[in-house]
Formats: C-alpha cells, sequence, structure tokens
C-alpha cells in the first residue's frame, strides 16, 4: 500500500476493567482494498471494529480516516465520515420494514436523505443485495441469510468509504455464502474499502488483498494471504498447526 | 339499580372527556418513558404547574388562558431540554432517573403549596360564559371545556404520531428506543433528538396544565390523584405510542365512570389496577403466541 492510508490504527488499546481486549494493535486500509481479519475466539477482532466505528472507545491509541484523528468521535460522526459496519449477531430494527431499515442509513447517513426519497434509494441498494422481494416484509420474519444481507444492505445505504463487516457469512449454508463472497468482492470494484471478519480463514484468504491476524488483543502477522497463511507462528500459535478448509 | 340510557350516555362522555386530558398528560410520560427509557413522573408535577402559571396569568395579568401557551410552550420546553440534558451529564441510569424525577414530584407539592396556597384555586370565575356554559346536543350536556380538552387531545397525539410516523426525526426517535447502539452507527445524533423529545413532552405538560386549569380547581396534591390512571394508560397504550395513550386513557375513564353508576366511586381505582394487572399477567402469553405465530411465519416464507 502507498500513500495515506484510508484508515490507520497505531497502537490501539482497549481495556474492559482488568481485561486487556487490545494491546497495542496496528491496522493499515488502503482505498478500495479487503484486508482479511482473523484470530482465534477472543482475540478482540470484534473490539477493533467496535473501535474504529465509535462503538467502543479506545483505552489509547489513534484511529485516522484519510488523515483525521476520529478517535475520540461519536459513532454518528465516524459514520457521516464515510464508516458502516454490519453486526456478528444481525440487529435489524425490529419494528422498521425490511426497507425502512435500510432508508434509516440512508436519512441519517452522510448526505440526510429526505424520507421519500431515502425510500425511493434504498430500493436500490435492496436489489444490489438481493432482498428487493422482501421490501415490505417485517425483519421478524426473514431468514438467517437475509438478516446478514439486511445488514450489508443497511451499511451499503450509507454510501461508506470504508465498510466494516463481522462474521456476515456465519451460518450460512455454502450457496448463500458463495452469494455473499461475490456481493463482497463487488464492494472492491466500487472502490470502498472493507475490513472482513470471518471464522472461516480460506473464504478471507479468497477475497483478500491482505490479511491481519490478532492473538490475544495483540497483532501476530500481517501480510499477503499466502504469506500469512504460511506463516509458521500463525500456523502454530493460532491455528493449531493446519489451516482449515 | 337501573340506570337510563341517557344516564349511562352522559357517563360514558364524560369519561371520553376527562379521558382525553389524561390522554394529554399520560402522551408525555410514555412518550419519555418509551422513547428516551425514562418514567418522568415530575411531567405531571409540570402539568400542575402549567396549571397554576396559567391561573396566575389569567388572574394577576388577566390574560386569555390560550394566550398564556405562548409564554409557558417555550418556557416548559426549555425546561424539558434541561431535565434531559442533566440526566445526560449525570449519566443517570433508568433507575437513577426515575428516583430523581419522583423526588422533584414529590418536592414540587410542596413547592407550589409555598408559591401560591395549599388551598384550592379556581379559575372558573375567571372565564367567560362561553367556556362554563353547557350546550346542550340534544339530550346531551356538553361543557366546552370538555371540548377545549377534547381538542387539545387530539392535536397533542395526533402530531406527536404523525412526526412519529412521517418524518425523519420520528424514525430517529424509533430507531433511537429500538437500538440506540445501532441508531448511533447509522448516524442518528442520540443527544439532540433526546433533547428535542424531552422538550416537547415538556410543552406538551404546558398545554395539559392549561386544560386542567380551566377544567378543575387547582391543588397541590392532583398529581398524586393522577399518577395511578396516567402510569396505567401509558402502559396500557404501549409505551412511546401516543394514540394508545389516549385510547387507553379514554377507555380507562369511561370505564371507570360507568362503574361509578352501579358501584362505589371510591372502588373505581381497583378497575384501573385490576386491568393493569390483567395487561402484566397475560403480556407473556400474548408475547408467546405472537412469536409462535412470527416463527410460523418465517418457517412458510422458506417453504
Amino acid at each position: 500500500m502507498t500513500g495515506t492510508p484510508l484508515l490507520k490504527c497505531a497502537g490501539v488499546s482497549k481495556r474492559f476493567g482488568g481485561i486487556r481486549a487490545l494491546d497495542g494493535v496496528d491496522l493499515e486500509v488502503g482505498e478500495g482494498e479487503i484486508i482479511g481479519l482473523v484470530g482465534p475466539n477472543g482475540s478482540g477482532k470484534t473490539t477493533l471494529l467496535s473501535c474504529i466505528a465509535g462503538s467502543h472507545s479506545v483505552s489509547s491509541g489513534t484511529i485516522e480516516l484519510a488523515g483525521h484523528d476520529i478517535a475520540r468521535s461519536a459513532p454518528h460522526r465516524r459514520a457521516h465520515a464515510g464508516i458502516a459496519r454490519t453486526f456478528q449477531v444481525p440487529r435489524p430494527l425490529g419494528s422498521f420494514t425490511v426497507v425502512e431499515n435500510v432508508a434509516m442509513s440512508m436519512m441519517f447517513g452522510r448526505d440526510r436523505v429526505a424520507r421519500t426519497a431515502a425510500l425511493d434509494r434504498a430500493d436500490l441498494v435492496l436489489e444490489r443485495v438481493g432482498l428487493d422481494a422482501h421490501r415490505d416484509r417485517a425483519v421478524g420474519v426473514l431468514t438467517l441469510h437475509e438478516r446478514k444481507f439486511l445488514e450489508i444492505a443497511r451499511a451499503l445505504a450509507l454510501d461508506p468509504r470504508l465498510i466494516l463487516l463481522d462474521e456476515v457469512l456465519g451460518g450460512l449454508n455454502p450457496a448463500e455464502a458463495a452469494e455473499g463472497m461475490s456481493l463482497i468482492a463487488s464492494l472492491r470494484d466500487s472502490g470502498v474499502a472493507v475490513v472482513y471478519i470471518e471464522h472461516n480463514v480460506r473464504a478471507v484468504a479468497s477475497l483478500a488483498d491482505r490479511m491481519y491476524v490478532l492473538d490475544r488483543g495483540r497483532n501476530l502477522a500481517h501480510g499477503s494471504p499466502e504469506a500469512v497463511l504460511a506463516d509458521p507462528s500463525v500456523v502454530a500459535a493460532y491455528l493449531g498447526g493446519e489451516v482449515d478448509a | 339499580m337501573t340506570v337510563s340510557t341517557l344516564a349511562l350516555t352522559q357517563t360514558l362522555l364524560n369519561g371520553v372527556f376527562v379521558g382525553c386530558l389524561f390522554g394529554v398528560i399520560a402522551l408525555g410520560l410514555s412518550l419519555k418513558w418509551g422513547h428516551l427509557g425514562v418514567a418522568d413522573f415530575s411531567h405531571l408535577s409540570l402539568t400542575l404547574i402549567g396549571g397554576y402559571l396559567t391561573y396566575t396569568l389569567v388572574t394577576e395579568l388577566l390574560w386569555s388562558p390560550f394566550l398564556t401557551l405562548a409564554v409557558t410552550v417555550p418556557v416548559f420546553f426549555v425546561v424539558g431540554v434541561a431535565l434531559q440534558w442533566f440526566l445526560h451529564v449525570i449519566k443517570a441510569e433508568a433507575f437513577t432517573s426515575l428516583l430523581i424525577t419522583f423526588a422533584l414530584f414529590i418536592v414540587a407539592e410542596s413547592v407550589v403549596s409555598m408559591i401560591w396556597s395549599p388551598d384550592l384555586l379556581s379559575l372558573r370565575p375567571w372565564l367567560t360564559d362561553d367556556l362554563t356554559q353547557s350546550m346542550k346536543v340534544g339530550s346531551i350536556s356538553v361543557a366546552p371545556i370538555d371540548v377545549v380538552a377534547l381538542v387539545v387531545a387530539f392535536l397533542l397525539v395526533g402530531s406527536a404520531a404523525a412526526m412519529l410516523r412521517y418524518t425523519r426525526w420520528g424514525r430517529g426517535v424509533q430507531a433511537m428506543r429500538q437500538d440506540p447502539g445501532v441508531a448511533e452507527t447509522f448516524g442518528v445524533r442520540l443527544l439532540p433528538i433526546s433533547l428535542v423529545v424531552s422538550g416537547l413532552v415538556g410543552a406538551s405538560a404546558a398545554a395539559a396544565g392549561m386544560v386542567v386549569a380551566l377544567k378543575m380547581p387547582l391543588s397541590p396534591g392532583l398529581p398524586l390523584n393522577w399518577i395511578g390512571i396516567v402510569v396505567v394508560a401509558s402502559l396500557l397504550g404501549g409505551l412511546g405510542r401516543p394514540v394508545g395513550a389516549l385510547v387507553a386513557a379514554v377507555a380507562l375513564l369511561m370505564i371507570q365512570n360507568a362503574w361509578s353508576l352501579w358501584f362505589p366511586p371510591q372502588w373505581s381505582p381497583a378497575v384501573t389496577f385490576g386491568l393493569l394487572f390483567l395487561f402484566l399477567a397475560l403480556s407473556p402469553v400474548v408475547q408467546l403466541v405472537r412469536d409462535r405465530l412470527s416463527s410460523g411465519a418465517a418457517r412458510e416464507a422458506l417453504v
């Protein structure tokens, strides 16, 4: 990566009482780049995403978006600056329909679109993720696959520069996961940068331009997917000797 | 005991009018409780103070009761904003907020007694006949003040419901109520929205206070008489739902009034709280049935 990174995390630490969830983590993301973020359970992946999105404040360290320090910014300011995220367990707004969930991101996002226009533009996003047939349904009746894609649609509706995807393929069957991977790949084509957490390391490696590995809240390795998967420390310390397919 | 159709109709209609007044008060409590998570009992005290301010402006400055809203509405908006700002600054959790607003509720009674009087104060002698003389509609008697209560209730509840449903701001409020974390992540600015909600609730107390001053003699202990019906109406109507609060308040007052035709009126609070008990007891069952139905719908969608 050359030039100023779109996102730069330097020495990010996060403590919850006596527990150090992140300990001096570094991460850089270039424009339109897909970054895979992997690590065992409890390694701090989701905590790092929450720190970038502003759901958690950092205990120390800096987070810069296009050269601007956002480490102390409120979550809504980061959304307006172009950061969108999905949640590991989908969190749709239950009293809104599918299209209203997506339109909400547009109404309060970077462009602050009026309600009627937002509903119209939300249709385009729903079409992109294949949920247009579910436009007026209550979110409570959606399947897990549809809820995960609704998370992506809601993030896309913010017109983001950076999307943080937290296990959007988790729990999906192979056909649904393939559909999801194709969708994530299309984000790169549209110039959006992605930080992508997934347990399936092969899936991440097949999409990512670069990968970061976290272990117990610290950087363990980073580099090209091939280099990371071949890194003995990753294989030994994180994957227990063998990379799962 | 037999009750004539006329007496029953008149009693039920009176229930509608008084229910409208309680519906306006419950609107404020329901909105703050439902959308901000603050069970703000001081809202009832603010309503009472609104009544006393109306009384003072009418009797001392000889203003029209409706003109007093030009002063009380903006002042109470600011009071509502200030209260919410204070709760935000001290990072008050729901229970702390409840304790603080309940303390204000208790303190307000003494403050009102000191500033005005512990005695009954009635605005009625100061009002023109246009407001006090009942009209006959067929055999039914309707007081103009009751019509004022009805209009205020429909205006406030209607505009609150429309704002929540059709405006960007209202969608933000609803998103904040459902999941503040998600709402903020997608750009909703929680603090300004919560301040405005609280301010509007304060402003509604000014309007409710004016109706109180028109409709009944004022005394510092009035909020204690209101609290049961207002809390039950807010809960039965669904917290945060303006129309629900009004419908529940009207229904409760109609039932209470009808009850008093056949049974001793002092038992009527038992009806209110009995309905609340049934609601709370049956809610889990209703929720279970809803969940079953929605999961069934989800399964059908997969087929």
